[in-house]
């Protein structure tokens, strides 16, 4: 009897002793609401820069078994005189930008396409031009660069003292062989198709990428007489000519990315897999590749044969740390072993709340911007005015505080604040259910009742069960329309919605920039544009505008006519713009030259068009 | 015996190749493809696309992709257009990982060394039997102690110390053992340093080895229980046998039958890469990578996950039913 009576008496204290971290981590939380939106940390699809990944699903339960530490950053804020791991003047330490924190899986520069990918390439390479901090292209690699008047000839002066990090002199003919590299329809690139029909040959050589061809149909053509017509030529040692097809303003844009990095020929020939060794890896970028520990972290130190814009460079050195758990680089800032991380909206309340967490703030733009796109070839939404209505509809200053933690900012059109071509002034669609109302009355349907079913087709996650029970709401109280959930799985979603025929009646998507220029947003909505088809939208107007706005070679008056195509944009309502992305990133005091005012949306890591001031004095 | 031992070995062949249909098929017949991304992001190229399905096999028909995937299959080579011969995974190729766009294969990625460092293999590995070994070195033990002292205040403490560990999971373990040590008490860091030989295994080992230390802990108790009430047990005592030859040599060589058991599966599971654990510390192994490659539809890296699993599973459970035999006289293999 004494005995049972223990073994309860055990029971009841284990009990007690397991409640207690469960307690305290719900107890821990800042609000009830808090708790339940750190369900899935990583996994939304529609989360900016992170592919879904049905592997951040078993780690649903991590912030709420840490959050008592988050709101108790009191107890952590005298690790600053930590033994392991304090900052070190000059060195940088962050988390594996392109938002996962996974390890970049290629960064073969002709080859890679992601967001971390090219955080990676551009630390090691610079390409014929870069960006400043307004975004605008400037000569980087090259020293100048010449456009002839027909808009069709462009010849870059390489700097005379340039070098490869090891010393080796770094020639036009280095990016002859890049240029090449990224038209040979050997090279298989996932950018490949991006200069089709912009560079001259290039489509005729890429047949592979821009026409469609097989390999062996390839293999069947005179490979080198097509790249003998490449329009890529290196005059002398100092001089490349790249000749279009067409006048392409935006080209000076394209020959900042990553796809024109000189790689060299003795580094790619050592096989496909070349650049997972940090000895091949040899760029003209601002920092050489010192070590690559995969899976685990990169380290960069500065390059001291690096000429361009982006130097001077203080730091001395810059170290990615791949860490997949956003829980766990959160404990690792607050631990003082990262200077800078981007804060995830989970952890969002605990940093706002805390006294020394929320100085270190700095809010960021983002290079996205969210919609919800229409299939405009399935009813109800071929009719323009049911497509306005429903554009109305929605409280997208709600919508961004309820559903996103506050992370983004709403919009009615579609290039992001900070870019070029962004009109902030663009505002057709300002919430307004009885102008909705009446949207409806004016459409062929008449009234609400007489649509068809309205079915909400997602990638089914947590995030977007409440996302979208959100969005059936708004449509119940705003139209009163009994709007269907249809969750399905994330890589059948994106499968599904490649293509108008079997892409949903309505559906959330995004857009982030490959480059800052308006042709790289506005053009995609043209007839055969990139987004236009994956909605079956076509107006002609608009197109006539953006084939005169993308060759248009002045300035001003190619800036005026892509801000006319964006107004008709929004006032066809294709789509119904939402939010951009964006988001307070976590910056130590220590860390000078990462500020508001000179950071950009189309940064590899925060503060780096901004360089030459960037520095670490802990 | 041995013709036991071969007998076994022969018959992981069917189970592998088994295993190997079935998640090459199931990872094929799952909605989507490894060029599905984002869809917020610039989509693939149509042609880009089409490129790559040839370039991966996947324009085959589907029993001739996984011939090419399990056995061996003549492959175009893509700058001759030559046909060339090209082992599948019997021949220990697993194939190009769609991830790095076919630069890399699954084996380079599991096994190949990191450019100078340790495999991912290693990591996995190593990680793994230390856990196993912290849980059998503790657990074992902790066990006898408590079923000799049954009811004692030693058993109780045990007792709970086990059950806690053992209702815990990996992930929670991980965390608070980040938070009490790295965080609170900084006597490690959150990032760890793996050019330190030991100093980085400690947190992961102990997270890891906690949840198996408190399953074998309990097991190695009960079963002792058992064993000590046997009529054996008391013949042997009141034969007048030393305590400790009747503890160690009728006692436990029976309990510990079970618990060998429950060895074989769980050290086929830990060698070969543990998720939360690997993501929480950082730990550059193969679980992470694996799952990470279900999320992409890595497939010749999926496919490859599942067999290596089966294939560690099958020798850990013949190497338990090896120790059986020697643990236990009445086992006989013929």
């Amino acid at each position: 009897m004494q005995i049972r009576n223990l073994r309860n008496t055990a029971t009841l204290v284990l009990m007690l002793v397991l409640a207690v971290p469960i307690l305290t981590a719900c107890g821990g939380a800042p609000a009830a609401p808090a708790a339940t939106q750190t369900a899935k940390p990583t996994t939304a699809a529609a989360a900016p820069t992170v592919a879904p990944k049905p592997s951040a699903a078993p780690a649903a339960t991590a912030p709420a078994a840490t959050a008592p530490v988050a709101t108790a950053p009191a107890a952590t804020a005298p690790a600053a005189t930590a033994i392991l791991g304090p900052a070190q003047s000059g060195v940088l330490r962050i988390r594996m930008p392109g938002g996962s924190g996974a390890e970049p899986d290629n960064v073969d520069p002709q080859q890679a396409s992601f967001v971390s990918e090219i955080a990676f390439i551009m630390m090691g390479y610079q390409g014929l031009m870069t960006f400043d901090k307004n975004m605008k292209p400037i000569p980087g690699a090259a020293e100048s660069v010449k456009v002839s008047t027909d808009g069709l000839t462009y010849t870059f002066k390489i700097r005379p003292d340039s070098k490869y990090s090891d010393g080796t002199p770094l020639t036009a003919k280095n990016f002859e062989y890049a240029w090449h590299r990224l038209a040979n329809p050997e090279t298989a690139g996932q950018y490949q198709g991006l200069a089709c029909g912009i560079i001259k040959g290039y489509s005729e050589w890429s047949v592979a990428a821009c026409q469609g061809k097989t390999m062996t149909e390839t293999l069947a053509l005179d490979l080198k007489k097509l790249e003998a017509d490449y329009g890529v030529k290196a005059i002398d040692d100092r001089t490349l000519q790249i000749e279009l097809t067409a006048p392409a303003p935006y080209f000076l844009s394209m020959a900042a990315l990553w796809i024109g990095a000189p790689v060299r020929e003795q580094d790619a020939a050592k096989g496909s897999d070349w650049w997972y060794t940090p000895e091949n890896y040899i760029g003209n970028g601002p920092f050489v590749l010192k070590e690559w520990d995969h899976g685990s972290k990169a380290v960069w130190e500065v390059n001291p044969n690096y000429v361009g814009p982006l130097g001077p460079i203080k730091l001395k050195r810059v170290e990615y740390y791949m860490i997949t758990e956003s829980q766990v680089a959160f404990q690792a800032y607050q631990n003082d072993e990262l200077d800078m991380l981007n804060v995830a909206a989970e952890d969002l309340s605990a940093v706002q709340s805390d006294p020394v967490l929320s100085k270190q703030i700095v809010n960021a733009v983002g290079t996205c911007t969210f919609y919800f796109g229409f299939n405009n070839t399935k009813p109800p939404f071929n009719d323009i005015k049911v497509r306005q209505a429903f554009a109305q509809a929605f409280d997208r200053e709600a919508w961004v505080r309820d559903i996103f933690n506050g992370l983004g900012n709403p919009t009615q059109s579609f290039i992001p604040p900070g870019f070029p071509g962004y009109q902030p002034d663009l505002k057709l669609w300002s919430f307004d259910p009885a102008a909705a109302k009446a949207s409806i009355a004016a459409s062929t349907y008449g009234s609400v009742d007489k649509l068809p079913e309205i079915k909400l087709t997602y990638s089914a996650s947590v995030r977007n069960n409440a996302r979208f029970e959100w969005v059936a709401n708004q449509l119940k109280m705003n139209l009163g329309i009994s709007a269907v959930l249809d969750p399905i799985d994330p890589t059948a979603y994106s499968a599904l919605t490649k293509d108008k025929t079997t892409s949903p009646q309505m559906y959330y998507l995004g857009w982030c920039a490959d480059y800052p220029d308006p042709q790289n947003w506005i053009s995609l909505f043209q007839t055969t544009g990139q987004l236009a088809d994956r909605i079956g939208f076509s107006n002609p107007a608009l197109d006539k505008l953006i084939k005169q706005a993308d060759a248009e070679q002045d300035a001003a008056k190619r800036a005026d006519l892509y801000a006319q195509a964006q107004k008709i944009l929004v006032e066809a309502a294709p789509v119904a713009f939402l939010q951009n992305d964006g988001g307070p990133w976590l910056i130590k005091p220590y860390v000078k030259g990462v500020a508001q005012e000179n950071i950009t949306p189309i940064d590899y890591w925060e503060g780096f068009f901004n360089m030459p001031n960037v520095d670490v004095q802990p | 015996m041995t013709a036991y031992i071969i007998r076994r070995i022969l018959w992981q062949i069917p189970v592998l190749l088994t295993v190997g249909l079935m998640t090459f098929g199931i990872a094929k017949i799952t909605p989507g493809s490894p060029f599905d991304t984002d869809p917020n992001h610039r989509q693939l190229a149509p042609a880009v696309e089409k490129i790559m399905r040839q370039k991966f096999g996947m324009d085959l028909p589907f029993w001739h992709q996984f011939t090419r995937y399990m056995f061996f299959d003549l492959v175009g080579n893509p700058k001759t257009g030559a046909q060339e011969f090209q082992w599948g995974a019997i021949g220990g190729n697993f194939g190009p990982t769609y991830t790095s766009r076919g630069s890399r294969t699954v084996q380079q990625e599991l096994f190949g060394d990191r450019s100078g460092k340790p495999s991912r293999f290693y990591y996995s590995a190593r990680l793994g039997l230390q856990a196993l070994l912290f849980a059998v070195i503790f657990g074992i033990p902790m066990g006898v102690l408590a079923a000799l002292k049954q009811n004692s205040w030693i058993d109780y403490s045990i007792l709970f110390v086990s059950t806690l560990f053992a209702s815990l999971s990996n992930l929670i373990v991980g965390f608070l053992l980040v938070i009490i040590f790295a965080v609170s008490l900084n006597w490690f860091t959150v990032i760890p340093d793996w050019s330190d030989a030991i100093q980085p295994w400690i947190l992961p080992t102990l997270a890891l080895g906690a949840v198996q230390l408190g399953f074998i802990t309990r097991l190695t108790r009960s079963s002792v229980l058992e064993v000590k009430r046997q009529d054996y047990i008391r013949t042997a005592q009141s034969k007048g046998l030393a305590t400790q030859v009747v503890i160690w040599r009728h006692m436990l060589k029976n309990a510990l039958l079970p618990v060998v058991t429950i060895l074989g599966p769980a050290a086929a599971g830990l060698i070969t890469g543990t998720l939360y654990i690997e993501i929480i510390f950082q730990v550059p192994g193969m679980g992470s990578l694996l799952i990470e490659a279900i999320g992409k539809r890595d497939y010749s890296m999926i496919t490859a996950g599942a067999l290596i699993f089966v294939f560690f599973l099958g020798v850990a459970n013949l190497i338990v039913d090896i120790a059986y035999g020697v643990i236990d006289p009445r086992i006989s293999y013929k």
